[in-house]
């Protein structure tokens, strides 16, 4: 496992009693693997990101408790430049928002070398021809002429393929792509995508893809972690979770999704709203939305049940029933 | 491309510009009609000897159309004539020139000193935010910027000029005279005085600036990437804050032009603040309009340069 | 109560803006009750008590004719809030309706605003002097030509907002069910004007003090025998190594006040919708 987090929690800073965005995550990627992780807005997957990055804004969150393990090396305690160094695995992150995410003052060329001089990539001409070649990775031509550019002169598409140039300039055990494609048109969404996958599999590099649309998590991931309201709610191959979803909230997600057989029918939403922090009382998260809640379900620990070989889903009563691909409802 | 944005968007700006002085100059032209009395008299003082009044009468076309004066007048002025001052009966540019090196020397090392402090101390308070560094930085900022120049500048010689006899109170001997450089120690009160409020300005937008660019998302991708906290705070946070502070200082030359009126009079400097105040006092109303003149040619060549430097440090130039 | 009480709020959470409460309310005070709290006349001459240092009789000591420094400093409050109101009620009653006519009207807007352009070519207190020049010395005269000054930022970040509130979909709603130009200006522009006024008035009220006394101190403004903070700086100078409490009190009350003014608007500032911190934030 080239990333492992246990038991991760982030909570807004110097509160007592700790009011947690994040809570008790636990998962795990291996070597040349995508994992999924998707939920809805404001689910925690960002702050989570965040935190395995050490880039939560401070002095407004903190992570408290848990470990992260990159390598088996817990960097919990460690600032991100130092996360991100060789030895300890080296680990970058891509953001969703391209058009704000490069500095506009300085040339593109200029920014992906000073991601690769923190590395040691050589002195004198070295780092331009790296950056040449981090462009050609990333399907950007003219790559002599793009790196002169200035960020405002590209396209939304181009910039992404520069901010994953840049993240590659480390040579990363493990990308974080935080929804990287959602700010963009749907042709270009493909293009980015399949980069992104390309390059998981060209380099063994292991991508933890954050992304509330689960049409690209069908596409891309090899496995899968559904948050909701800061905690993990279910964890699978892709496949499998398709197939038998077993989270109470994993199973309305689905019921949600329009059924092109039947126009004449209501969609199914999942009654309710998604809670405030501070409304999250102890247990499971999900327990006012949810149809199949019982008293044990809102206090104390939530067990991981075995649902099957890898696929995990955090509570009392893991539905057995069929999902999108396994045929009725 | 350096070349060609330079040209088009500085041609536009200068156009600008030189739009702007002649309407100024209107108004300019306007204020010797606008103070009661015969304008005649406001030129030459109630001294006038006939002969004089008609030979400036003739000169200035006082008895056209206004219009016709206004032009008669803009040509003199583009001739370098300006008119002569009442009280030194000398050419009013002549005047101006004697007190130009007194002003730029004060108004230039002024400047330094508001570099100097403002901006150091604004980045160290923006990246500590909430400490008592900060905080401390923040209120004694705020502080200076309240403080009256003159005000601060009779403490400087009270502290320094009387009390400890480092420094002298007041006239400024040319560098270009007996002592040379170190002349310069004339200047040394009046600039810290001068310096103050707008020091205290600077600080706080520097402050301001890098607190607001620090949350923008590429100050993420930059952290992301690995690099130092410093390299951080100098290659990104800081050369995007520069360009508001950089804006600032046009504005800030405007009021130190505005309080080195004050600061001259306090220091006895022979500079052109103090001769606007002596001539206002004198009623000299030429020279009154003469510095009215250069001072603005002056802040708007200011102004626009400033506009320019910040034109090429943001490269997000609106291209023509 | 309720709002009394939210509108308090952020002056409570934040030491130095209460701080900055505090010493205005005191200034207003004391200059509303001058005429009690003083024990002495302020124009009242004594020679023989002159440059006395600060005692019990004479806090803050006397000047040269052996005036009580006190009592004309508490006076020199009086002139000195009624020159902010004053420079503050022309820079709003002009600027305004300058503003918010050039965003609704645009083509006389864009002349509009290159006047006030133009006027602001003009660096603040070479075009105050220049005011009083043509105008003459005095009070009234010297609120007039700061408020000219004033008048043109004012100006300018009414322009501004009401072309941004002019933009906002809710008054393109509004036009679009047949409002006219009066009922825009009334009913959405001017409402929303209120809270960025309110901290460009506070800067303004500041800027004035600073630019009232710098023009009493150069003799320029209010009359010799007035008893204004400027003019009493002015007479300290002869005597400031003799009678440091000349120089000290009245300069220290035109420092507070300001400050107290500029720590106001920063509070305002910071309680306000931040869509126009971009207006406001070059001044101060």
């Amino acid at each position: 496992m080239v990333l492992r987090v246990n038991d991760l929690s982030v909570s807004i800073a110097n509160s007592d009693p700790p009011l947690d965005i994040v809570k008790g995550v636990s998962l795990e990627i291996g070597e040349g693997e995508i994992l999924g992780v998707v939920g809805e807005s404001g689910c925690g997957k960002s702050m989570t990101s965040l935190a395995i990055m050490g880039l939560l804004p401070k002095p407004a969150l903190a992570q408290r408790g848990g470990e992260i393990l990159l390598e088996g090396k817990d960097v919990s305690d460690l600032p991100p430049y130092r996360r991100i160094e060789q030895d300890c695995g080296g680990i970058s992150m891509i953001f969703q928002e391209p058009m704000t995410s490069l500095n506009p003052v300085m040339r593109v060329g200029e920014q992906i070398m000073e991601a690769l001089r923190v590395h040691d990539a050589g002195s004198g001409r070295a780092p331009e021809a790296r950056a040449r070649e981090l462009l050609d990775l990333v399907h950007i031509a003219d790559a002599a002429h793009q790196l002169s550019a200035y960020p405002h002169e590209l396209s939304g598409g181009m910039r992404q393929r520069i901010m994953i140039a840049i993240a590659l300039a480390c040579n990363p055990k493990v990308l974080i792509a935080d929804e990287p494609t959602t700010a963009l048109d749907v042709t270009v969404q493909a293009q980015i995508l399949s980069l992104i996958r390309e390059l998981c599999e060209e380099l063994s590099m292991a991508v933890l893809f954050i992304t509330h649309d689960l049409g690209v998590v069908a596409q891309l991931a090899d496995r899968v972690v559904v948050m909701y309201a800061g905690q993990v709610a279910e964890t699978a191959d892709v496949d499998d979770l398709f197939a038998r979803p077993a989270h109470p909230y994993t199973h309305g997600l689905f019921s949600c999704l329009p059924d092109p057989e039947n126009r004449s029918g209501y969609l199914n939403p999942i009654p309710g709203q998604a809670p405030l922090i501070t409304d999250i009382g102890d247990g499971c998260a999900f327990a006012p939305r949810c149809r199949f809640v019982t008293a044990e379900c809102r206090s104390g620990l939530l067990p991981a049940a075995d649902i099957a070989a890898g696929h995990l889903a955090m509570c009392h009563h893991p539905q057995g029933s069929t999902g999108p691909n396994g045929g009725s409802r | 491309m350096l070349a060609e944005f330079v040209t088009s968007y500085a041609m536009r700006r200068i156009g600008a510009a030189i739009i702007t002085m002649m309407a100024a100059s209107v108004i300019i032209f306007a204020f010797i009609h606008l103070i009661p009395g015969d304008p005649l008299y406001v030129l030459l003082g109630d001294g006038a000897t006939p002969d004089q009044a008609d030979t400036l009468r003739a000169k200035l076309g006082l008895d056209q159309p206004i219009y016709v004066q206004y032009l008669v007048w803009l040509g003199n002025v583009l001739q370098g004539d300006f008119g002569n001052s009442l009280f030194f009966q000398e050419p009013v540019l002549t005047v101006i020139a004697d007190g130009a090196e007194t002003s730029i020397l004060l108004a230039s090392i002024t400047m330094v000193w508001v570099i100097l402090i403002g901006i150091p101390i604004g980045m160290l308070a923006a990246t500590r935010p909430g400490t008592i560094v900060d905080q401390s930085a923040s209120g004694l900022a705020m502080f200076f910027a309240s403080v009256p120049t003159f005000w601060v500048g009779l403490y400087l010689i009270l502290f320094f000029a009387a009390w400890l006899g480092w420094l002298p109170s007041s006239g400024y001997p040319s560098i270009f005279e007996d002592g040379g450089f170190a002349n310069l120690r004339y200047l040394l009160l009046p600039s810290l005085a001068l310096a103050a409020p707008n020091a205290a300005l600077i600080l706080r937008l520097t402050r301001s600036s890098m607190l607001d660019v620090s949350r923008q998302d590429y100050i993420r991708t930059a952290r992301a990437k690995g690099i130092r906290p410093w390299q951080v705070t100098f290659r990104h946070i800081f050369r995007n804050a520069l360009l508001a502070v950089v804006s600032a200082f046009g504005f800030t030359f405007a009021a130190l032009i505005s309080e080195a009126v004050v600061t001259e009079t306090v220091f006895a400097l022979p500079g052109i603040g103090r001769l606007v105040v002596q001539s206002i006092l004198r009623r000299d109303y030429p020279v009154i309009q003469g510095v009215n003149l250069v001072t603005v040619i002056l802040y708007l060549a200011i102004n626009l340069l400033v506009d320019l430097i910040n034109r090429m440090l943001d490269p997000r130039v609106e291209l023509d | 109560m309720q709002t009394l009480a939210a509108w308090f709020a952020p002056f409570l959470k934040r030491r130095l803006s209460l701080l900055g409460l505090i010493i205005l309310g005191t200034v207003i005070l004391a200059a509303l009750f001058a005429p009690w709290i003083t024990p002495f006349d302020p124009l009242e001459i004594d020679p023989i008590n002159r440059l006395t240092p600060p005692n019990s009789v004479y806090l803050f000591g006397t000047d040269h004719f052996g005036r009580d420094t006190f009592s004309r400093v508490v006076y020199g409050a009086r002139l000195a809030l009624l020159i902010g109101t004053g420079v503050v009620a022309f820079a709003l009653a002009t600027g305004v309706p300058i503003g918010v006519v050039s965003a609704l009207f645009p083509r006389l807007g864009l002349v509009l605003m290159r006047l006030v352009d133009l006027l602001m070519a003009f660096p603040a207190l070479l075009l105050a002097l220049g005011l009083i020049v043509i105008l003459g010395q005095g009070v009234v005269n010297a609120i007039l030509a700061i408020g000219v000054v004033y008048l043109t930022t004012t100006a300018r970040i009414t322009y501004s907002v009401a072309l941004r509130l002019k933009a906002e979909t809710y008054v393109e709603a509004g036009a679009s069910m047949g409002g006219n130009i009066w009922w825009l200006a009334t009913r959405h522009v001017i409402p929303n004007l209120v809270s960025p006024l309110l901290v460009q008035a506070s800067f303004v009220f500041a800027f004035a003090q600073l630019g009232a006394a710098s023009l009493d101190f150069l003799g320029l403004g209010a009359p010799p025998d007035v008893p204004s903070w400027g003019n009493m700086l002015a007479e300290s100078r002869r005597f400031i190594t003799r009678a440091p409490w000349l120089l000290f009190y009245p300069g220290i009350m035109i420092v507070l006040t300001a400050f107290s003014l500029n720590l106001v608007g920063d509070a305002l500032r910071d309680k306000l919708d931040p869509r126009f911190r971009g207006e406001l934030a070059g001044k101060g």
